[in-house]
């Protein structure tokens, strides 16, 4: 085990794009501060793959980005994430650790009061914004997710 | 990591990456290439398995719920002349063929679930049954019926102080909704998914009957009650806390029984 990192691990989000309006959304997806993986929500289903190095123990935020159009950003396809797997094995329920913090239309935030700023368990990415899942590292030793061998 | 245990350093560094592939595939390569044995894989190494070397080196083992395959894996290099694994979920039971295939292990790996002591006419002289006794249903009959199959049982179990008393157990419904959960065992085992799934979320809101299962709580004493009820012999137990990284510390005091099922009191 390379001693500068805590644990190295493969991440695969499986978003499903609903093609319901006329453009695809572009995301950044990253852990914590940084969210240097790019990806283009383009299929169907679509299944993204990226590494994190977690360097301590403690609490971690995945973040997905959603990137604003220069304008009609409300033309952006809304998606769904379907699931998230960690080293090959479905986070399933735990998928609910998630926070989704909406980006409205200022026309519609305005047409449609008391808007909620943010949808704890949220899945469905329908308003652009950011989507957050919540662990703690390392998550391989969790008891309730049991990843790996034990 | 050296380990200076052989066995554990010969896993370490010579299968533990092969069965985390087999397993898992290669979403889980950088986990397999990184793998090293934790504080808590320690704990049950030394806990379930070196405690319990007797039972182990030269035996014919049954292990009920063996996951991986890990510890199987472990007992065999721990001197087990063969293991029989006995696991519902079809992708991990592939997996650890795969694995022995690959490496010629001595292990019979069973696609079924702690049902398949009822049926079996193969003896063993130990069994083994880490973690899985709380997916039992009925574990009175379970362990009768396990003195017929075997000498010997090696049981991990979980005690659960701070809900059920003494003697007590304690059930809880819940549903198949995570790697690790229990399995709707009424339904066709044959036709789980890979890794058991029998829930989706949708599914637990519009047919939470699906991958629903019991779970027991024992307290702290109901398997030496139920051992004494059995006359069988209790030939030692190791008591243990905190395995790793819980939801809920104060109720993670494991427990590992070493009792001879033919032996009377």
């Amino acid at each position: 085990m390379p001693s500068n990192y805590l644990e190295n691990l493969r991440f695969v989000l499986v978003l499903e794009n609903l093609f319901d309006q006329t453009v695809n959304p572009e995301i950044s997806v990253g852990l914590n501060n940084d969210q240097s993986h790019k990806f283009i929500v383009d299929k169907k289903h679509n299944e993204l793959v990226f590494d994190e190095k977690i360097y301590s123990a403690g609490k971690n935020t995945l973040t997905v980005k959603v990137k604003e159009l220069e304008e009609n950003s409300y033309e952006l396809n809304s998606f769904i994430v379907r699931d998230l797997r960690i080293n090959g094995i479905s986070v399933n329920r735990l998928l609910y650790q998630c926070t989704y913090y909406p980006h409205y239309d200022d026309d519609y935030a305005k047409s449609v009061p008391d808007l909620p700023q943010s949808i704890q368990g949220g899945l469905y990415i329908g308003n652009r914004g950011s989507w957050q899942w919540f662990f703690t590292a390392p998550i391989t030793e969790n008891s309730s997710m049991k990843l790996g061998l034990w | 990591m050296i380990y200076n245990d052989a066995a554990l350093d010969l896993f370490c560094n010579k299968y533990a990456k092969d069965l985390i592939l087999c397993c898992y595939g290669n979403e889980a390569e950088n986990y397999a290439e990184d793998f090293e044995f934790k504080e808590f894989h320690l704990k049950k190494y030394h806990n379930n398995i070196l405690a319990n070397k007797k039972h182990i080196e030269n035996k014919k083992i049954l292990e009920i719920g063996s996951n991986s395959g890990l510890w199987a894996i472990l007992m065999l290099l721990n001197g087990a002349t063969h293991v029989t694994c006995v696991e519902p979920r079809p992708q991990l039971c592939k997996g650890l063929r795969q694995f022995c295939e690959l490496h010629n292990f001595p292990i019979t790996v069973i696609n079924s679930t702690h049902k398949y002591i009822y049926t079996t006419a193969e003896q063993f002289d130990t069994t083994l049954l880490m973690g899985v006794d709380d997916l039992i249903p009925d574990i009175m009959s379970f362990l009768n019926t396990l003195c017929n199959v075997s000498n010997h049982l090696i049981l991990k179990t979980k005690n659960h102080n701070s809900i059920v008393q003494d003697n007590c157990a304690k059930l809880k419904l819940e549903n198949n909704l995570a790697l690790r959960d229990g399995i709707n065992i009424n339904t066709d085992i044959s036709e789980l998914p890979d890794y058991g799934e029998q829930t989706t979320i949708e599914d637990f809101v519009n047919n939470p009957s699906l991958g629903r299962f019991v779970r027991y709580y024992y307290g702290k004493n109901y398997f030496d009650t139920l051992f004494d009820y059995l006359e069988c012999k209790v030939e030692n137990f190791y008591m243990y806390n905190n395995e790793a990284l819980s939801l809920d510390p104060k109720d993670d005091t494991f427990k590992v029984y070493s009792v001879n099922l033919r032996q009377q009191v």
